[in-house]
Order: structure tokens, then sequence, then C-alpha cells
């Protein structure tokens, strides 16, 4: 559903600071497919991600989503077929519109915008129902602004908004990282839940090794712009984290000097 | 005496309104500080009154005045847009290009419209509407009922899908880019209908005054701003209703002191002339005075 080939970046071209953020990468996601992403900074994993969604164009490569070519649309082009996390809580959402009107721009998402009005009656009972499975409550705040909510909060209603129109891509970046542990552990259930209920094809990036095992059916290791290795099935499941961590280190070819690596 | 120093103060007032809403749009909800009022404001007064001096039922060369200012905005979210020139310098290139345009529009530095020369102005003719109220009551009311329904229709428009998405823009242009949102047609939106409102305060307040001036743009941005900065403390809350509403309210004061400091500032050597220097005064206090309470409340503690 997703085919990446020869996907190459590079920043800064024709400078001393150039700097070869995708090395001609290849990667191929079936559908359903709910793949893990690690590697150490500046490994290449956001720009891929980015890649994919059209912040930056490719140097060179395509990318192909569902049989389509989509290296050279825009972003907001991409974006129906696409829902997107990302690390930070603000990113996700305008702060200064309400809740209602947050998930009414996620719900007209890949439509055109019309002169009607973009909360309806019909809409506010639909977002009221799905703001009720996270359970946190904000069923009751529809109205309220979204700057005033927690990063948990605000982090879960992101989920929502990037799931509502059922995303043929989910893409994760770090989504959890800036929140604190326990919330950290709601979203990624919650992420879990959502991902399993509609299916959705997901690439989550993690720094948690742990986690990178835990969920989904596939992992893949960057490092310096390339795959380094990519598991799944029988292969995936006997490996503990300690063997990822090994695998890191002989792929690195030097010890972890990374404090965020040896999180797990 | 004083009642009539009101009354003209609450009609210039609801005539900034207008413009204040315009600003509103672009600098609080677009988050786009455009400099193109102080050419769009003298664009409308200058359409009109071509217009009017050629024949035209003032109402109608309203609409056009507001055309005009909507095709100033386009304009300069075309140069930031597609041509990747920063906001400011979008602003100020359209506005330093309009000047030469409003001269070639009027034909001259000044229209004037005087009724003695036979013009009628939206004003002369809702004199001669005949009711039971006098026509000094009577002109800032219709005023305040333009303003109303002018601040209705842009908070309406602000809910509906494309408003939503012109605030959303203004707010977090990353994410409504991910959730699909080409954010050039939304600053294109917002600017045009942002300078159509401001074209439109120019062409009422030429009518209003009796003349169009080439120069009468100069300032009406940080007019504009203080306006909008004044509003917004006095009526607090950041819903959409209570924003404009802010705008408003802030407009007509701002109006009302601009008007005591002519009549009463004589006595403290203050000049007509003088007022452009006294808007940005107002405008430098409001906007250093949170900075500033906050350091002396910090010395004191120290």
């Amino acid at each position: 559903m997703l085919k990446i080939s020869h996907l190459t970046k590079i920043f800064f071209k024709g400078t001393p600071n150039e700097n070869v953020a995708l090395r001609d990468i290849n990667l191929e996601v079936a559908s359903g497919d709910f793949i893990t992403i690690i590697g150490s900074n500046g490994a290449g994993k956001t720009t891929l991600l980015n890649l994919i969604s059209g912040v930056y164009l490719p140097d060179k490569g395509k990318i192909e989503i569902n049989g389509k070519n989509v290296s050279n649309l825009p972003e907001h082009k991409r974006a129906k077929f696409i829902g997107r996390v990302f690390q930070d809580p603000l990113q996700g959402t305008a702060s200064s519109l309400t809740i209602e009107e947050n998930l009414a721009i996620a719900s007209l998402k890949g439509q055109k915008k019309r002169l009607r009005f973009a909360v309806t009656r019909k809409k506010r009972e639909e977002f009221k129902e799905k703001l009720r499975a996270l359970g946190l409550g904000l069923e009751n705040r529809l109205q309220e602004r979204v700057g005033l909510l927690s990063g948990g909060q605000r982090q879960a209603l992101t989920i929502l908004m990037a799931t509502l129109s059922k995303p043929d891509l989910l893409l994760l970046d770090e989504h959890t990282a800036s929140l604190d542990p326990k919330t950290a552990q709601k979203i990624i259930l919650l992420t879990e839940e959502i991902v399993a209920h509609h299916k959705l094809t997901t690439l989550m990036v993690t720094h948690n090794m742990e986690e990178a095992l835990k969920f989904g059916n596939r992992t893949i290791m960057m490092h310096e712009g390339e795959i380094v290795l990519d598991i799944k099935g029988e292969e995936r499941e006997r490996m503990s984290v300690k063997d990822l961590l090994d695998k890191f280190s002989e792929v690195r070819k030097e010890r972890l000097v990374e404090d965020k690596m040896l999180l797990v | 005496m004083l009642l009539s120093f009101v009354l003209h103060s609450l009609e210039e007032g609801f005539l900034f309104a207008i413009l204040a809403l315009g600003v509103y749009i672009t600098f609080r909800v677009l988050n786009f500080p455009d400099l193109t009022v102080d050419g769009s404001y003298p664009l409308g007064a200058a359409v009109a009154a071509v217009l009017i001096v050629r024949g035209m039922n003032p109402f109608s060369a309203l609409l056009f005045s507001a055309l005009a200012g909507g095709l100033a905005g386009l304009l300069t979210a075309f140069l930031h847009t597609k041509l990747k020139i920063t906001p400011l310098l979008a602003g100020i290139l359209t506005m330093i290009a309009l000047y030469s345009i409003n001269l070639r529009i009027m034909g001259r530095p000044n229209i004037s419209l005087s009724e003695y020369l036979g013009h009628r102005t939206v004003i002369t003719i809702l004199r001669e509407v005949n009711l039971p109220i006098r026509s000094e009551y009577f002109i800032p009311l219709i005023f305040f009922v333009i303003v109303m329904v002018l601040k209705e229709l842009v908070d309406l428009f602000l809910h509906t899908e494309i408003g939503l998405t012109i605030r959303a823009t203004g707010d977090n242009e990353q994410m409504i880019r991910a959730e699909g949102v080409n954010t050039d047609t939304a600053k294109l939106i917002g600017l045009s209908l942002s300078n159509a409102l401001v074209a439109l305060s120019g062409g009422l307040f030429a009518q209003y005054q009796g003349f169009a001036d080439v120069g009468m743009g100069i300032g009406m941005i940080i007019a504009g701003l203080a306006s909008v900065i004044v509003g917004q403390s006095l009526v607090r809350g950041r819903t959409v209703e209570l924003m404009t509403l802010g705008a408003i309210v802030g407009a007509i004061v701002y109006r009302l002191a601009i008007a005591m400091a002519l009549k009463w500032g004589y006595n403290f050597g203050f000049r007509p002339t003088d007022l452009k220097l006294l808007t940005a005064l107002l405008v430098i206090t409001i906007l250093s005075f949170p900075y500033l309470r906050a350091k002396v409340k910090r010395l004191e503690e120290s």
C-alpha cells in the first residue's frame, strides 16, 4: 500500500553543511502493517515521515500510496490519505479553536470547504460519541478552547483527529515522547486500540525499544539515513530488547553513548 | 454642544470600527501583520469619490470600494504566498503601489464630495430621509446598524468551514496543512476580506467628511491596531464574537480619545497636526504596558 523506492533527501545540498538525511531508502509496507521505527537522533526517521507526508519533496526516488505516485504532490493534497501525530502536543491542534472546531476541521479532511457552518448539531453528536470513547471526559468540554487542555489530552485529541477520516496511512512521530510516563502509557494503549479498530496501516517512530517490539508487527531500525534492520514475524518475536540493543551497537560499531537509547 | 461632540465621535468611531474589523481579521485571526491598510483605506475613498462624482449612487459606489479593497488584499496575499515575500514587506509593497494607483484613480490628490458642488453622498441621502427622529441621531444610529450587521457577518463567516480554516491557518499552519488545507488559499481569502472591509470604511469616511484625499490612509493601520488592542483590554474573552465586539468598542474608545485630544488638547499645547504622534504614543504605551508593569513589579519585589 505504501511503496518507497530509492528515496534520497539531502539537506543544504552543495554547501559545507551538506547533510544526507536519507540514502536510497527502499521500503514496502503492506496494507494493515503496523511498523515501529527506531534509530538514534539524526538517523532520518522524522525526515522519512516528513517526506511521506510531503513536508519536503525528495531529491531522488519515488513514493507511492495505493499505487498512486505522490512524490511531487504538495502536503495538503496528500493529507487526505495520511493522518499524522507529532511529538509536540501543541503541533497537532489549533489552540485558539475549540475542541469541536478542531474536530470539525479533521472531519472535513480532503473535502472541499464550503460556506456553511462547520459544526452542525449532527456533527456535534458524532464528536461527543467519539470523545466519550477516549474516556477523558472531553465529551463535556466541546466548546472549550484546546489551549486549555493538558498535553496528554491534546495528544489524545490529535490521535482522534488524525484517524477521524480513516486515513490510508497513519504516521506517528514519537507522539508519546513529551508526555509523562503514565500519560504516555495511556496514549500508546489508546493508539493501539484505534489502530486495531480501524485496521490502519501505521508507521510509528519511537525511542522506546520495549515499545518498538511490543507494538506492531514489524520493526525497522535506521542509521545515518539507511534502513539497517527490518524484522518481522518469528524473528521479531524472538528478539528481546537486549538483542535489539546489541544489534544497534553492532551497527554503530561503537558503544552506545546516547542516554536516550538506553531508556527502556 | 457636548452631545453633538459625542454624537460626532460616535459616528467616526463606527466608521473606524469597520476598519478595525478588517484589521482584526489580519492581525488577530490570520496572525498576518498587514500594512496594505494604509493603501486600501484611501483606495476605498478614491473609488467611492470618483464614482460619486461621475454620478453613481453612493451606496453602489461603496460596493466598488469594497471590491477594490479586496483586490488590494489579494495582491498582498499573492506577493506573500506565491512570490514568498515576507508579510510585512508584501503589505508595504502593495501600500506604496496603491499610493500611485490612488492618484491615478482620482486624477489629482483630492476630490471634494461637497453637496454645494451637487454631489450626493450616503450622508446627504440619509439626511433627506423623512423620519420622526432628527438626522443627527438617525445617522449615528444607521452607522451603528451597519457596523453590527458587518460584525455579525464576520462572526458567521468565521464559523463556516472556510472561516475555520482561516482561523486555524493563523493559529497553527503546520497542523492545518496536515489536515489537508491549502494555507495559501486561506490567506488569500482572509486578506481580501480584511481589505474589503478597510476600503469600505475608507469609502464611507470619504463620504462622511465630504472629500477623498490621497494622504488619508497614513497611519490607518496603527489606528486600526490601536482599536483592536484597546478593545481587547476592554472586552476580555477569546471567542470570535467577543473579539469582534472588542474591535468595535476599541475603535469607538480610540476615536473618542482622539476627538477629546483635538477638542481640549490645545490647553496643553497640542495641535491637530500632532495627531499621528499622539496615536503612535498611544499604541507604544498600550503595547509596552504589560512588559513595563511586570518589570516594575520585579523591581519592587527585589
